[in-house]
């Protein structure tokens, strides 16, 4: 099996903030993340659950070389983050996403934002233009090519972020908590386009979310809880587990969270719904039978 | 909504809007230098008649430039008046109590107005015409020699970039924390001048934090987008000049030569 991130007891600890009426040495420094084992396997599409201050950001920038671990070790295409040497072949295969979308958009008008990672990798004029054209058309943005971007609604400046990191050919894409300032057609829209990148164009995705609908449509889920892996398996199997995801402060998806009392009630439902569509289909089975 | 007119742009496909940058930004320069140097009334005619040709062909609506002038208006009637009363002259046209009008001092003042006047209508262009990005690529070309003595010529440029980028995004941040005070209360329009800008100070603070965030965010935005400063960078729009460019190179020599004959002329026959 071939993975294309490979995370090994990885370990990021931090010294709080101090504020002046506390000693810095009486404090001891914060594990963000403790110990944490991870396999991504190419073409994945894997979202990453945990709520805030989970550690899944500090996960995700790490994926990026922009943290180095504490301790453990994290490879990404078989090279490890903490080669120096390699930090730019890893940032261009590894394209990030940030939550606020105004605060990652640094060109004027729309194409030029996209040119910017592609410009920096020092690619031929001839084929940015061609490498842009064809990003805003993967995101469905090229009308908006010639656009300033702070004419964009909050779900096509993330889209414009994507097609930035599309013109540099990743292997993978994380989405940073993309979704979390978005209303929900921009949500829509977004796990729109990770979905399409990942069936179209194989590209590994790994989506940080607190919204469980969203990591409901993930191949895999990965559920974090104070900079540990608490659960990992299919959006199913994790949200069958109600009891475990309620304790460490995560709810499920609505349609799961029915399914589960109902079967409580003696209800014969699979343990697999995750989805309304899903429900709604057994449901009318239960009917008939 | 507050509006910039700083660095406004005008859309529009005009032969100044083609233009290469560099050049426009050349031109402009020189055309701001000359317009000094002339000191007579032909001058002064030629030099009108050059700017209002370069108004009609690039496109840009009278409206548009008059709106630009008003801002400085004040600064144009203040330098006049200035002129009328402090400049020693023989012909004297009006001498009342400690006034003292003199025909220099009256000329003086046209001068210098005009010279305000068509300065800003020089420079207006040249940004109504030039997108921001155009404008700060022929700023780092001109800025590139520098480069050598130490100068920063790439991280300049993208300083401007991002400026130019975040202006809207923090006056879009000030309306929402101002409208945010006023909701509970907060009162920016009585006052004089100093409570006025007392009422400022709740304002500014809530946005440099804001805009000290956004920096850090935006950093490690660009920083996982490969930015590393101008090392092995290229561009997608390459500028090229274009016989155009050459055209109006030499319209502004001649131009510039003009002044000169006819400073020469106006000194020969005595023209004001």
């Amino acid at each position: 099996m071939e993975y294309i991130v490979k995370a090994e007891q990885l370990v990021y600890e931090y010294s709080p903030p101090t504020s002046d009426d506390e000693k810095a040495e009486s404090q001891a420094p914060i594990l963000a993340l403790n110990g944490i084992d991870i396999n991504i396997k190419k073409g994945e599409f894997l979202a990453i659950l945990g709520h805030n201050g989970s550690g899944k950001s500090t996960f995700a920038k790490h994926i990026n070389c922009l943290l180095q671990p504490t301790s453990g070790t994290m490879w990404v295409n078989g090279i490890s983050t903490a080669n120096e040497d390699m930090v730019w072949e890893i940032r261009q295969s590894v394209g990030m996403v940030f939550q606020n979308p105004d605060n990652q958009i640094i060109a004027t008008i729309v194409e030029e934002d996209v040119a910017f990672g592609p410009e920096n990798l020092g690619v031929p004029p001839a084929e940015i233009r061609k490498r842009v054209d064809e990003a805003l058309a993967t995101v469905g943005m090229t009308e908006f090519a010639g656009n300033p971007p702070h004419h964009l609604s909050g779900g096509q400046k993330q889209r414009v972020a994507i097609a930035g990191i599309l013109a540099m050919r990743p292997d993978i894409i994380v989405l940073d908590e993309a979704t979390a300032m978005l209303d929900p057609n921009g949500r829509k829209e977004v796990m729109k386009v990770a979905k399409q990148l990942n069936t179209d164009e194989g590209i590994t995705i790994v989506f940080i979310t607190h919204y469980m609908d969203e990591a409901a449509q993930a191949d895999r889920i990965i559920v974090v809880s104070d900079g540990k892996i608490a659960m990992e398996g299919l959006p199913s199997e994790v949200f069958s587990r109600i009891t475990e995801l309620k304790k460490i402060g995560l709810d499920v998806p609505q349609a799961a969270e029915i399914a589960y009392k109902l079967r409580a009630k003696g209800v014969n439902l699979p343990k697999s719904i995750v989805t309304g569509e899903h429900l709604v289909e057994e449901l009318v089975k239960c009917r008939l039978s | 909504m507050l509006k910039v007119t700083i660095g406004q742009y005008y859309p529009a496909d005009s032969f100044i809007h083609r233009l290469d940058p560099r050049m426009k930004l050349f031109c402009t320069m020189a055309f701001i230098v000359f317009i000094f140097f002339v000191n007579n009334f032909l001058g002064y005619a030629m030099a009108f008649v050059f700017i209002v040709t370069v108004i009609a062909v690039s496109k840009v609506p009278i409206k548009f430039l008059l709106r630009g002038l008003r801002a400085i208006f004040f600064i144009v009637i203040f330098t006049a008046v200035l002129n009328i009363f402090f400049t020693a002259g023989e012909t004297v046209v009006l001498d009342w109590w400690i006034f003292r009008i003199t025909l220099e001092g009256l000329l003086n003042a046209g001068r210098m107005a005009l010279r305000l006047v068509m300065l800003i209508i020089g420079s207006s262009i040249l940004t109504l015409t030039t997108t921001p990005i155009q404008l700060t690529d022929a700023i780092e070309f001109y800025l590139k020699p520098l480069k050598k003595i130490g100068v920063p010529a790439h991280e300049i440029a993208m300083m401007m970039t991002i400026a130019l980028r975040f202006i809207p995004t923090l006056i879009e941040e000030m309306d929402k924390i101002m409208k945010a005070q006023m909701a509970r209360g907060a009162d920016f329009d009585t006052g004089g001048i100093v409570k006025k800008a007392r009422s400022l100070v709740p304002l500014l603070v809530p946005l440099f934090i804001s805009a000290f965030r956004r920096a850090e965010d935006l950093a490690l935005a660009m920083e996982s987008r490969c930015y590393r400063g101008d090392v092995g960078r290229t561009r997608m729009k390459q500028m090229r000049f274009a016989s155009r460019d050459f055209a109006v190179f030499c319209v502004i020599l001649v131009f510039v030569a003009m002044v000169f004959v006819l400073n020469y002329i106006a000194a020969l026959y005595g023209i004001w």
